[in-house]
C-alpha cells in the first residue's frame, strides 16, 4: 500500500478528498463464504476430472433464475431433522401436541410429492433414493400452511401449557426464513464440495453426497452443478448407463447451460 | 441468461518480460485472483448482489480461454479485460435485472455491512458511483493504478495503451473525480 504512495507520477497528486475516499473504498473483498459460494459453484469447472472443456455458449445462471434460487426457504439446514424445526418452530415435541403435527405433516407430504413429481422429476435410474420421502421437506412448501401450522401447534401449546406463549415466540416466521435461506446457501456449498472433494477416490460416496443434496435442495441454486457431479460420478464408479441417462435428462432438462458441453463429452466418453 | 459473447482479442502489445508468467491452471487462478475479480466487477457498475452471479460468468469465460492465456501480459490484466467484456454485458442487461432483484434488497444490504464496515461500504459504492461518469479508457486506468494499486507499466499492458497515456489518462480521471467531488459537496450530498 505505502509502496505506492511513493511512485514518482509525472502528473499532479490527487486531491485530499479523493485520495481519502479512495482509500476508504479500497479492498471490498468478498467474505469467506461468498468466495466459498462462488468456489461451489465453479465446482464443475474446478473438479479432477481430466480434459474436462466445460465450455458452453451461455453462462448458466447469470441473473434470470438464480433469483429463484434464493427464495428458498422452508427447509432448515439440518436436513432431514428440517420437518421438526420447520414446522415445530422452536416448540419441543411434547406429546400433547405430537397428533397435531402429524396430521400437518402429512398434509405438508402430500403437497409435497406432487410439487416435486411435476419441477424435479426423481431419478429412473437404480440408484434412486430408497430414503422414505416422508422426511423431506420441499423447499417450496406451499405458502398456504404456515399460518395454518403455527396456529395448529400454537393451539396445541396453549391447551397444554394453560397459556399463552410469548408473542415474539409465535411469530418468528418471516425473518427466519432469511435467515435460513443464508443458511441453505452455504450448507448447499458445503455439501457439493464434500463431493467434489471425494469424487477422484470415492465416487460411490460423492454419489450419496450428491443424492443427499437432491433431497435436501431438489430445486436449489447449484443443482445444475450438483447433476453435472452426478454424472461424473456415476461414471467413475462404472455406472456408465446410469450416467449416460442423467446426462440425456440433464441436456434435455437445461438446454444451453453452461455445462451443457461438459455434459456432451461426459455421455461421449462413456460411449 | 447471460449471453457471454465476450470479444477477447487483446491488442498485441509487448509485455516486459518481468511482467511474463507462467501458464497457471484454472484452480489456481480462481484461488488467487477471484477477490481480484470480485473487486473489479464491483467498480464496472456490477450490484453488490449480483457479485457473485457476475464472478460466476467471468470465469466460466476464464476456463474457456485459458489455454488462450499465453502470457503475454499478467493473469491480472487479462482477468480484467475478461471482466471488463463480462461487466459490460451485465450492464446493457442490468435495467432488467433490477427489476427482478428489487425484492431482495434487503438481503444484500445485510450481507454488505456484515463484512465491513458501514463507512467503507459507503465509501466504495460512492466511488462506484463517481466512476460511472467516467469514460471505459478512464475508469479502466483509474481502478487499476488508484484502487488496486498496480504498477502503471502493468495498467498500460492491461488497458493497451503507451505509459505516457496511461498517464494522460490517469491524470484527467483524478480531474474530473475530484470535479464531481466537488459538486457533489457544493450541493451538500456529501459532507
Amino acid at each position: 500500500m505505502s509502496e505506492h504512495k511513493g511512485r514518482k507520477e509525472p502528473i499532479d497528486a490527487m486531491s485530499e478528498d479523493l485520495s481519502s475516499l479512495v482509500d476508504n473504498a479500497r479492498g471490498g473483498d468478498p467474505s469467506d463464504k461468498e468466495l466459498r459460494g462462488l468456489e461451489a459453484r465453479l465446482l464443475p469447472l474446478l473438479g479432477p476430472v481430466a480434459g474436462g472443456a466445460a465450455e458452453g455458449g451461455a453462462a448458466e445462471g447469470g441473473a434470470g433464475p438464480a433469483g429463484a434460487g434464493s427464495e428458498v426457504g422452508g427447509a432448515a439446514a439440518g436436513g432431514k431433522a428440517a420437518l421438526t424445526g420447520a414446522t415445530a418452530t422452536g416448540a419441543t415435541a411434547a406429546g400433547g401436541t405430537a397428533l397435531i403435527k402429524v396430521a400437518v405433516v402429512a398434509t405438508v407430504v402430500a403437497g409435497a410429492s406432487v410439487a416435486l413429481l411435476l419441477t424435479w422429476p426423481a431419478p429412473q435410474t437404480p440408484e434412486s433414493p430408497v430414503e422414505p420421502p416422508v422426511l423431506q421437506i420441499p423447499e417450496e412448501s406451499p405458502p398456504l400452511e404456515e399460518p395454518t401450522l403455527d396456529e395448529l401447534l400454537e393451539a396445541g401449546r396453549r391447551t397444554e401449557a394453560g397459556e399463552a406463549p410469548p408473542l415474539e415466540e409465535s411469530r418468528p416466521r418471516r425473518p427466519r426464513r432469511a435467515v435460513e435461506a443464508a443458511g441453505d446457501d452455504l450448507a448447499e456449498a458445503e455439501l457439493l464440495d464434500r463431493a467434489q472433494r471425494v469424487l477422484g477416490n470415492d465416487p460411490s460416496k460423492a454419489l450419496g453426497l450428491v443424492r443427499e443434496h437432491a433431497q435436501r435442495f431438489p430445486r436449489g441454486k447449484m443443482r445444475l452443478e450438483r447433476e453435472v457431479l452426478r454424472v461424473d460420478a456415476l461414471a467413475r464408479a462404472g455406472r456408465n448407463e446410469a450416467a449416460a441417462e442423467a446426462a440425456r435428462r440433464f441436456l434435455a432438462q437445461n438446454p444451453g447451460s453452461a455445462y451443457q458441453e461438459r455434459m456432451q463429452a461426459l455421455l461421449r466418453a462413456n460411449h | 441468461m447471460v449471453p457471454l459473447a465476450v470479444e477477447e482479442n487483446p491488442p498485441p502489445e509487448v509485455v516486459p518480460e518481468p511482467l511474463r508468467a507462467p501458464l497457471p491452471d484454472f484452480r489456481t487462478v480462481f484461488k488467487e485472483q477471484a477477490p481480484f475479480v470480485w473487486r473489479t466487477l464491483r467498480y464496472f457498475g456490477v450490484k453488490e448482489s449480483d457479485l457473485e452471479d457476475v464472478s460466476q460468468d467471468v470465469f466460466v469465460v476464464v476456463h474457456r480461454r485459458l489455454a488462450d492465456f499465453e502470457g503475454r501480459s499478467t493473469v491480472r490484466t487479462w482477468l480484467y479485460r475478461i471482466c471488463a467484456n463480462v461487466a459490460a454485458n451485465y450492464r446493457t442487461k442490468a435495467h432488467r435485472r433490477r427489476e427482478q432483484l428489487s425484492d431482495q434488497v434487503p438481503e444484500q444490504e445485510a450481507r454488505a455491512t456484515q463484512t465491513d464496515g458501514l463507512e467503507r461500504k459507503q465509501a466504495r459504492e460512492l466511488l462506484a458511483g463517481l466512476l460511472e461518469s467516467l469514460d471505459e479508457d478512464k475508469r479502466a486506468v483509474f481502478v487499476l493504478y488508484e484502487v488496486e494499486q498496480m504498477p502503471m507499466p502493468e495498467v498500460v499492458a492491461a488497458v493497451g495503451c503507451p505509459l505516457q497515456t496511461g498517464y494522460s489518462r490517469l491524470q484527467a480521471a483524478r480531474k474530473q473525480l475530484e470535479r464531481e467531488l466537488n459538486q457533489m459537496k457544493a450541493v451538500g450530498r456529501l459532507r
